[in-house]
């Protein structure tokens, strides 16, 4: 059994992943000997946790450079205990660290520790706990004493450090467990909580989210690095191939003042899933919405990482993307089909936009659920003829409550639509969030597909179960574009597509593909 | 005299320890959102499933009133029932339903030994004495089976301190010793004053007596003030779902906390010749950044 003071232990890896202890999937994926470990990190990088590393960390090299980081570490915790540093956070924050009772209810209900076959480096309480008694031990007065007299002592070290900040990228903040607590507890806040103090006071996060993120979107406007000028040659690419596929004659409308909707897409949609864009613009277009897109800088990227780990980044973003909206002086904006962005914009900047910049936000499915229910659309249900399940995005449904929209449009227009199990708020994470879904770096990704990911492929498989053959193509809705990365990356690594025939794609697609006014299907039968 | 000084000492030591927790976690900031779902609103359909205000149209026009008798009946159910625990870990359910129900009607045994003594029937003493019996029996039972959990079960071993061990011992302590006071001893108002006045007369009664104190001191200082606070983390974080649009309060909070001083170290954020508040941070572009992992 694992201990949390087992954390600071500098032997060996803490718990190396037992691939025979992973949770079972149905034929032909239960092999589990044929899952191909494709990486090595380079020399230096620091596996100490599980074997793999999210962050490429290399360990200290002198004992000044360990206490630097340990110094750097403890000043970081003060401040998260600040009002000044940490009031967005600070009441949650010391709810989670005073309040929690040990009884371990919550762990059950975390799709990795389950997917992993409950492989204890993996429960949901050990970074949390292991956290808890480092902050109590070094912030509370005579906590030292009384953290050797409780037996709760953890020795702060390189190791203890290095292991705790990997340990907060094997959640994907998906809060499932707090939903189990009695107390309320958030193993994921704490989580957020670790990855802010390494990146806020340390400068320490994922090069994905930060360097390549949320740092690339200040500067440029988006975290794929497109400038305005780059969006609007794809945008205007995509309306040709809206002309010339569909034979529909669409120019998407940009920076219109007094829109009714600012549509905000992740930008990340526009590179690597066009169909979808391109959806919402025959959707919006067809139903005679009066819609644009922005130009501004943020304005036209819904993402916002800061959300999973650096507080500072996530209110420039946020404040940036409020400023968009204002100067257009648009009804409302829209966020595309994008679960963090729904987040991050409508729930937690909520009280940052003040004043003018509180501009009313709605979901793209709520939008779309509208449009359906208006008539304006003439579909032919038909054309969806095909096994449909749906995936529920954990920042749109289990933390907006966002549930029935995507349903009651799934209901009208695919007549072989089921559930998965479970679904709604209970649903299990895809295993991409928090960034996972965009961090490739190092090893991440084997342990993204083999463990993050397991749960969430078991229950598209199960709920395929009736028509498992390749033949019958069948489609997972996912409307979230770094569940969609997630999808697309686990069906590659197991090859569902090969094998078993699902698709995965968003909801405007399908709406798309059953409009009668199209020339040719929407939905291609191709993986990409 | 020792309990003469001890138990209205404890009793202070609880009453001001707790007042002050408290007091000190409602005077921290205004916090940003952080709800989840579900959150009880009423018999609505929306409420079968989990939904919320966001599947409206336009949901932002129409304030929707927060639900305090649903949210008040998930309370009971989970201060009753412990609801949670016997969905989501029923082994463990009756051990700890068994313990909160000891305390609860040791709360109820002591509210009608007060009664008695403001209105003296002899009825409410016997239901009192009755009380006891039922709650040491149940709190006995209920502190020793956590304990056997938390020592010898492999899902929480790795995770008991000694302070859970303590608290259960603790409180199995002050329920086995009041079991014996009413197997032993002569329950009377007359054998409390007795005890009072010397804790050698039921050396019994003084030692739960002694516990309970020790017990109201302690106990402001432990995580087991989840009794009360998990009001805060349930209505003020959990199913604090309230936006700006109907709460202004709130955003007039934030834009004073927007004025606090920040001070965390990392490039993208520290430039101390230019920035000083959160709203200058937030204004401000980020920093090229050297340090990253």
């Amino acid at each position: 059994m694992l201990k949390p003071s087992d954390i600071a232990s500098e032997t060996g890896t803490l718990g190396e992943l037992h691939s025979d202890r992973l949770i079972s999937l149905p034929p032909p994926y239960d092999d589990i000997s044929s899952l191909p470990r494709r990486r090595q990190p380079a020399a230096g990088v620091d596996t100490s946790l599980d074997g793999f590393s999210a962050l490429g960390l290399h360990r200290p090299k002198t004992v000044e450079e360990e206490e630097r980081l340990i110094t750097a570490f403890l000043s970081g915790i003060d401040k998260l205990l600040s009002a000044d540093n940490n009031w967005a956070f600070l009441r949650q924050l010391q709810l989670s660290l005073e309040y929690c009772a040990r009884c371990q209810t919550c762990v059950d209900h975390c799709p990795i520790y389950i997917g992993s076959g409950k492989q204890e480096v993996y429960r949901p309480t050990f970074r949390s706990e292991v956290f808890r008694r480092l902050v109590s031990e070094h912030s509370n007065f005579g906590g030292r004493i009384l953290a050797r007299l409780r037996g709760d002592h953890i020795a702060l070290n390189a190791t203890t450090l290095c292991r705790l900040l990997e340990s907060a990228y094997r959640c994907t903040l998906c809060r499932r467990c707090t939903q189990a607590c009695p107390m309320a507890i958030d193993n994921a806040l704490l989580a957020r909580e670790i990855r802010k103090v390494f990146s806020m006071e340390l400068g320490m996060a994922p090069q994905e989210l930060h360097e390549n993120g949320s740092m690339l979107q200040l500067r440029t406007g988006s975290s794929t690095g497109m400038k305005a000028r780059a969006i609007h040659n794809n945008i205007e690419f995509l309306d040709d191939e809206i002309r010339e596929q569909f034979g529909l004659n669409i120019k998407t409308p940009w920076d219109r003042e007094g829109a009714d909707v600012l549509l905000i897409h992740n930008a990340g949609e526009i590179l690597a899933w066009p169909e979808n864009p391109m959806a919402f613009a025959i959707i919006l277009e067809a139903a005679g919405i009066s819609w644009t897109m922005s130009s501004e800088l943020a304005g036209y990227d819904s993402v916002n990482y800061g959300v999973w780990y650096d507080d500072a980044q996530f209110a420039r973003v946020a404040v940036r993307q409020g400023e968009a909206a204002r100067k257009l002086k648009v009804k409302k904006i829209v966020i595309g089909e994008c679960g963090h962005g729904h987040k991050a914009s409508m729930v937690i900047a909520d009280r940052i936009l003040t004043g003018d910049l509180n501009i009313p936000r709605e979901s793209a499915l709520v939008l779309l659920r509208d449009i359906l229910r208006s008539g304006r659309l003439r579909l032919d249900p038909s054309r969806n003829d095909f096994p449909v399940t749906l995936h529920d995005p954990c920042n749109m449904v289990r933390m907006m409550g966002i549930v029935e929209p995507q349903r009651e449009i799934l209901r009208a227009i695919c007549p072989q639509f089921r559930e998965m199990t479970p679904h709604g708020v209970e649903n299990y994470c895809c295993g991409g969030g928090s960034g996972f879904a965009i961090m490739s770096g190092h090893n991440f990704e084997d342990w993204r597909f083999m463990v993050a990911g397991r749960m969430k492929l078991k229950q598209i498989l199960d709920a395929f179960s009736d028509c498992p053959s390749p033949a019958v193509h069948k489609y997972i809705c996912a409307p979230c574009s770094n569940c969609k990365g997630q999808i697309r990356d686990l069906f590659r690594y197991y090859g569902v597509w090969e094998k078993s025939g699902i698709l995965y794609g968003g909801l405007a697609e399908l709406i798309a593909n059953a409009i009668v006014d199209l020339k040719q299907p929407f939905v291609q039968w191709q993986f990409h | 005299m020792l309990l003469t000084i001890l138990l209205p000492t404890a009793l202070f030591v609880f009453l001001t320890a707790n007042l002050i927790r408290a007091v000190r976690f409602l005077r921290t900031p205004v916090p940003l959102r952080w709800e989840l779902y579900p959150i009880p609103k009423g018999p609505s359909e929306r409420q079968r499933y989990g939904g919320s205000y966001f599947e409206n149209s336009e949901w932002w026009a129409q304030a929707e009133r927060s639900d305090r008798h649903s949210k008040l009946i998930v309370v009971a159910k989970e201060v009753l029932a412990l609801i949670s625990l016997r969905k989501n870990f029923p082994q463990l359910w009756a051990c700890s339903l068994l313990l909160h129900w000891g305390l609860y009607l040791y709360i109820g045994g002591l509210a009608f030994v007060g009664a008695s003594l403001a209105w003296r029937p002899s009825q409410l003493y016997a239901a009192a004495i009755f009380v006891f019996w039922i709650s040491s029996i149940a709190g006995l039972l209920g502190s020793a089976t956590l304990l056997l959990f938390r020592v010898l079960g492999s899902r929480l071993r790795s995770f008991t301190t000694r302070a859970s061990v303590f608290n259960l011992f603790l409180l199995g302590s002050i329920f086995g010793s009041g079991l014996a006071t009413l197997a032993i001893v002569p329950v009377s108002m007359s054998t409390i004053v007795a005890t009072f006045q010397r804790l050698s007369t039921f050396p019994v009664l003084s030692a739960h007596l002694i516990l309970v104190a020790l017990f109201l001191t302690y106990f402001p200082f432990t995580h087991m003030t989840h009794a009360y606070m998990k009001f805060f983390s349930w209505h003020g974080v959990r199913w604090n779902d309230s936006p700006a649009a109907w709460n202004p309060d709130a955003s007039a909070a934030t834009k004073i906390n927007l004025q606090r001083p920040v001070s965390w170290a990392a490039p993208h954020i520290h430039d101390e010749h230019t920035r000083t508040t959160w709203s200058d941070l937030v204004n401000s572009p980020a920093q090229s950044d050297t340090k990253r992992a």
